[in-house]
């Protein structure tokens, strides 16, 4: 079962503070959806209020077709995994993860061999199944939460809900994690909306990201076409690892100046602009284009974030390769790649230009 | 100013049967910013909590300049010290809390008030000085119990996660940070963490532990490019190394699920049997379809997983047998998903472990 999610005119209000005001969101079947913000944006209470848990949100949500605005939450067939894993601490791994299938509609249309299979599979793809027998007090927190994930995925829902349900891992196993959950949703063909304030998940696993800030939706769009055209400042900042730079600069006679470096800017009107440089677009050691004094380098492995300084403005640039010859108080040339460059206005954060 | 050393120190907690610690021994140069990196429940926090006097020891000594120190209480040890629970006073405001090391020691107000709002702005926190710590973030707090250890001048820092609780941008310019303020005070600074990128980008050495004990002791450089162990492998880089678990028949490699030949120039390193093969995934060079004619390297055949990209690089994931290889590059690429590719590693680039388990040290991810 997978069904296309259309949810309209959605808001939430809390007293008389407007939490979330989102016009459209739509997903096609099957679509891994990504609703990514800092924390206070609004998305916990978005997908709250598609699985009908908050009594005072408005807004129509269409599943399949089907208007589901006023059905009960149990009714609406949507599996909801928070961050908080809420297991029950009695029962094993196996138990908890068939509790679901257990429900009392549920049990008329699962014989027992098909709730172990189900179980069986989930486990599986989860890396569980050295676990199945445990209670969640013996668990590592990692594991408690693919338990957790495990259980809403087990009943096969037409839209699964995720509240940020692997910010609690830490790093190496949410990043190991990341690849087996997208497939995981892909094979299951079950339509995903996911909740995350990281950059990295939105691009890992979104087909279509919504950038929420503020509880609007500031854009839309899959993950690449994002990173290389953010429609303002702040989507522009939430995406990209380092955070992009941005440097005043200046338009005049259809050019735009920044840092010194010079590049052609048709149509655009003279006056101050707000320059995006991606620290990934900033090169070293090839073509010179800016005279940049070396103030930190800090080695990731196969590559390192370099902190310089270029008339007076600081940039982060991500290199290719880590433990080179640079040493802080070098000076070393910068190249722009070309294409680049985003410009802002400064007044409205909208992007004018993009790929310059 | 201190050299720190342990030799041979173990620590068994009541009740417990193993050692939570297992006679490790390392030393520390004077000036020296060390991280001290694992999985949780390897030993590292109780390592630095025995450093700190906070934990006694079982057995071995502990030096600061060659004199043991594993008797010295605490407050006698000249270290300053912040834990990942804050232990902030909540009834003071953030510059008294931050202030508080300093009044100890009887420092005039206006170097006081000069130390405080320096490492205050260094760590972003200077808006929140007049608050109380209670209606702040976790990230803030941790901050403050952060400036609290850096506001004094000892001779050894002693750091747990002291950035757990912060968010990945802030996080970045903490580590700046907190390098900037060793650099500053030329001490002798002891790190704890789990984030090997923390590790990589903020330690002179790193010292890795896993259950208990040293794993490899290192500068970045080396723990990157030779790592020592395949649990070192298997643990730093991100993604970190691939490791296949292979068993050597003659002239061919087999592993689960798939065979490859013997890589040109690695006959003798690979002995009959079980070992470990692993390579780094951006030195993993990936190519459509069946892999044609011989190479120099390792060749392998597999199919497209999931492919990730990232605005600044691609991760394709590609199943090889019964194992996942993560290849990494910095375009902006696209496969379809169980489309075969080839893979091909530079022997230059393997790097082989014995596996005297037969099943591989380290979890599924």
């Amino acid at each position: 079962m997978t069904a296309e999610l259309k949810v309209s005119e959605l808001s939430v209000t809390y007293g008389d503070v407007d939490a979330v005001r989102i016009d459209e969101l739509s997903l096609d079947a099957g679509e891994f959806g990504v609703l990514l913000g800092p924390s206070g944006a609004g998305k916990t209470s978005s997908l709250k209020a598609i699985a009908g848990l908050l009594p005072g949100a408005a807004g129509a949500v269409h599943l399949g077709g089907r208007d589901i605005s006023r059905t009960a939450p149990e009714e609406r067939d949507i599996a909801m995994c928070f961050e908080s894993y809420a297991l029950y601490p009695h029962l094993t791994v196996r138990k908890n993860l068939e509790f679901p299938l257990r429900a009392p509609r549920r049990v008329r249309e699962l014989t027992a061999q098909e709730r172990r299979r189900r179980v069986d599979e989930v486990a599986d793809v989860l890396g569980l199944g050295q676990l199945l027998e445990r209670r969640p007090a013996q668990l590592s927190g990692g594991q408690r939460q693919r338990v957790s994930l495990g259980r809403a995925l087990v009943r096969r829902p037409t839209l699964l809900l995720l509240d940020e349900p692997i910010s609690h891992l830490d790093a190496k196993l949410r990043n190991g994690m990341r690849a087996e959950l997208k497939r995981m949703q892909r094979d299951m063909g079950v339509t995903t909306l996911f909740a995350t304030p990281d950059q990295g998940e939105a691009f890992a696993l979104g087909d279509r990201v919504f950038v929420l800030d503020a509880g609007t939706l500031r854009q839309v769009g899959e993950p690449t076409e994002l990173y290389l055209r953010p429609s303002n400042v702040r989507v522009a900042e939430l995406l990209g690892a380092p955070r992009i730079n941005l440097v005043d600069g200046e338009v005049r006679g259809q050019r735009v100046t920044v840092l010194g470096l010079e590049r052609p800017a048709e149509g655009l009107r003279d006056g101050p602009v707000l320059v995006g440089l991606r620290p990934a677009d900033l090169t070293v050691g090839g073509h010179r284009e800016l005279e940049a004094a070396v103030v930190a380098v800090q080695p990731l492995g196969n590559a390192a974030i370099m902190t310089v300084k270029v008339s007076g403005q600081t940039l982060r640039v991500l290199t290719q390769g880590a433990f080179d010859e640079w040493q802080v108080g070098d000076t070393v040339g910068l190249g722009v790649r070309s294409g680049s460059l985003l410009l802002f206005d400064p007044v409205t954060t909208m992007c004018v230009k993009a790929g310059i | 100013m201190s050299r720190v050393e342990l030799r041979s120190v173990s620590k068994r907690y009541p009740k417990a049967d193993d050692l939570a610690v297992k006679q490790i021994s390392f030393e520390i140069p004077d000036g020296e910013l060390v991280v001290i990196l694992g999985p949780s429940g390897c030993g590292k926090t109780t390592t630095l909590r025995m450093l700190a006097g906070l934990e006694g020891v079982t057995s071995g000594e502990i030096l600061f300049d060659g004199k043991p120190v594993q008797d010295t209480p605490p407050a006698a040890r000249n270290i300053a010290m912040a834990f990942e629970n804050y232990g902030l006073y909540e009834q003071w405001d953030v510059f008294d809390n931050i202030a508080y090391p300093l009044r100890l020691r009887s420092v005039p107000d206006a170097q006081i008030e000069s130390s405080v709002t320096g490492i205050a702005s260094g760590l972003g926190i200077a808006d929140y000085l007049g608050q109380r710590p209670g209606a702040l973030s976790g990230g803030v707090r941790q901050r403050i119990g952060l400036a609290r250890a850096l506001v004094r001048d000892p001779s050894v820092f002693l750091l747990d996660e002291p950035m757990s609780h912060v968010d990945a941008d802030g996080r970045n310019d903490m580590r700046l940070e907190i390098r900037r303020i060793h650099e500053r005070t030329g001490a002798t600074m002891v790190i704890v963490t789990h984030d090997q990128e923390d590790a990589l980008m903020m330690a002179d050495r790193i010292l890795i532990m896993n259950e208990g004990g040293i794993e490899q002791y290192d500068t970045p450089r080396q723990i990157y490019d030779a790592p020592a162990t395949a649990f070192v492998a298997g643990f730093v880089g991100e993604p970190p190394m691939n490791i296949l678990s292979v068993s050597r028949s003659g002239d061919s490699l087999d592993g689960a699920g798939f065979a490859a030949s013997i890589p040109y120039g690695l006959d003798a390193a690979l002995v009959p049997g079980r070992q470990l093969v692993a390579f780094r995934p951006h030195l993993t060079r990936i190519v459509s379809g069946p892999a044609a004619g011989a190479a120099g390297g390792l060749v392998l055949t597999g199919q497209v997983y999931m492919v990730e990209p990232f605005g600044e690089r691609t991760i394709v994931t590609v199943q090889v047998g019964q194992t996942r290889v993560k290849v990494e590059s910095r375009a902006q690429e696209s496969y379809d998903l169980d489309s075969v590719v080839s893979l091909l590693v530079r022997t230059e680039d393997l790097h082989v472990f014995a596996d005297p388990a037969g099943s591989g040290r380290g979890e599924r991810f």
